[in-house]
């Protein structure tokens, strides 16, 4: 029998941003409020952490220009949302990170030095240490380097890896170069924690891509994957998601 | 070692083209087609190799005038593993020779199973090449029929457990598989459809629903080479519950 796991939603707070970023060609022009998630994962004697949200939001003021009408949840602080589901940073095994950009591997660095791992795709890797230039602006070295995590608690992997019993990280491509989403099985049915590869439910509803962009084939190709392996999503940037949110997910098919 | 008990169970019977099962000769011949599973049991654990069809109903609905389905009541797959006093909870492994409908179509059934399939065959489902387009049903083994974390794929062969061992056959499907199990007499494979009758063995002959013929040559020689018995996929001179005397391999070729 494949393990269970528990599922829940750690929001750090939230953004505005242009919408047709989020949906390609969909309210050009018009700002919307997004969440910056990150999930908890428990079960089968792990905690496992998928992305770790931005630094700060003085921190995207200062590397990235001024934040669009940031709010954080609480205090913005892993620590904190961790603390509030009975968690310690030392009590995490993992840390996936779906991708590189700043606002998913931010608070990275409260794991360094601890057993945590960080699982990330050695595609991933390269590509945030020489990204295309459209995406620069996205990725920030000090934030998954030594300066974050120490060598020895970074895993890289290559394809479809499993990470436990009931867990498989598998790649995404598209919005990165190296992206990958993550299978958790709970009660309920496989959950897909999407990262950004589908920034919204609709993304994978209406099969139409977002518009922060490596390659959009690949991305396509993505959201056909995620509907090939789950039944629920949990969307990187999905409005209707609950900051502690730890079931009745939206469905991955719609209707 | 671990020894391991076999035992048939018949999954209802196809009346089609006879010719589908050997290239050709015996066109223009309806003739029964039985439907095959496998259950498994030993070393602690419980099998199923192949699933047979979803139900009559679903053949109805999904088939058309493809092919008569017959089914008696121990047949369906909760019937035939009643019989033999299994549910399908007990099931920890199932074993899919490849994703045609009519041997995946109740992987739905075994909640607490691990799958065991090609890669190969699992990404080919999805895109099958448009001869097998008529065989493969994504509802059978996609998300809604079986937990994507309840798949073990497998890129090549592969010793499961002791005394069972998957080897990928090619010929029939882009990506089917065999399975070789130790037995108290001898090594028993289960050919599924790159063995559907033993003519197919016996004469040399392969089965007509193809991919590549060299590959389905090969495949012959592989179970000659690794095993005593045969189980075809689909061949009347299999019996339902049959647990012994399995057809011997032909060595002699």
């Amino acid at each position: 029998m494949t393990n269970t796991y528990k599922v829940t939603v750690l929001n750090m707070g939230h953004v505005d941003i242009e919408s047709s970023l989020m949906k390609r060609g969909w309210n050009c022009g018009q700002m919307m409020t997004i969440p910056q998630p990150c999930v908890a994962v428990e079960g089968n004697g792990l905690k496992i952490l998928l992305d770790t949200s931005y630094r700060s939001l003085a921190w995207i003021d200062e590397y990235c220009g001024a934040v669009n009408n940031g709010k954080d949840e609480d205090d913005g602080s892993l620590v904190t949302a961790m603390a509030k589901i009975g968690w310690k940073p030392e009590d995490v095994d993992y840390v996936v990170n779906t991708h590189l950009h700043y606002d998913h591997c931010g608070q990275n660095n409260v794991f360094k030095g601890l057993k945590t791992k960080f699982i990330i795709t050695r595609t991933e890797w390269e590509f945030a240490q020489h990204p295309t230039p459209n995406l620069v602006y996205c990725y920030y070295p000090h934030l998954f380097n030594i300066e974050s995590a120490n060598p020895d608690q970074i895993v890289l992997i290559d394809g479809e890896y499993e990470l436990a019993d009931g867990i498989i990280c598998f790649p995404t491509p598209g919005h990165t170069k190296g992206h990958q989403s993550v299978l958790v099985n709970t009660e309920e049915g496989v959950v897909c924690y999407a990262g950004d590869a589908a920034n919204l439910t609709a993304n994978l509803h209406e099969n139409v891509i977002g518009n922060i962009i490596y390659d959009t084939a690949s991305s396509i190709r993505s959201l056909e994957e995620i509907r090939r392996r789950s039944e629920f999503v949990i969307c990187g940037h999905e409005p209707s998601l609950k900051n502690f949110q730890s079931g009745g997910f939206a469905r991955t098919h719609e209707g | 070692m671990a020894k391991y008990k076999v035992t048939m169970l018949k999954m209802g019977t196809l009346n089609g083209e006879k010719s589908n099962m050997t290239m050709g000769r015996n066109f223009g011949i309806t003739t029964e087609i039985p439907m095959f599973s496998v259950a498994v049991e030993g070393n602690g654990h419980k099998i199923i190799l192949d699933t047979g069809i979803k139900s009559l109903e679903w053949a109805r609905v999904n088939l058309g005038e493809m092919y008569v389905i017959e089914q008696e009541e121990d047949e369906t797959m909760e019937g035939a593993l009643a019989h033999i006093g299994w549910k399908p909870e007990d099931v920890d492994i199932v074993i899919n020779t490849h994703l045609h409908y009519d041997h995946c179509g109740s992987n739905h059934l075994f909640k607490n199973a691990k799958f065991y399939v090609q890669r190969a065959e699992w990404e080919a489902a999805f895109n099958p090449v448009e001869n097998q387009q008529c065989f493969y049903f994504e509802e059978l083994f996609g998300w809604s029929a079986v937990r994507y974390t309840s798949w073990k794929f497998l890129d090549g062969e592969a010793e499961i457990l002791p005394g069972i061992k998957l080897i990928p056959f090619g010929g029939h499907s882009v990506g089917s598989q065999g399975v070789f199990i130790d037995t108290e007499d001898g090594v028993v494979c289960f050919a599924a459809d790159t063995i559907g009758v033993l003519e197919n063995l016996y004469e040399n002959c392969l089965p007509n629903i193809m991919t590549n013929v060299e590959d389905g040559f090969k495949t012959f020689e592989i179970v000659r080479n690794n095993a005593d018995f045969v189980i075809p996929g689909h061949d009347p001179v299999m019996k339902k519950y049959q647990t012994t005397d399995f057809p011997k391999v032909d060595k002699i070729r």
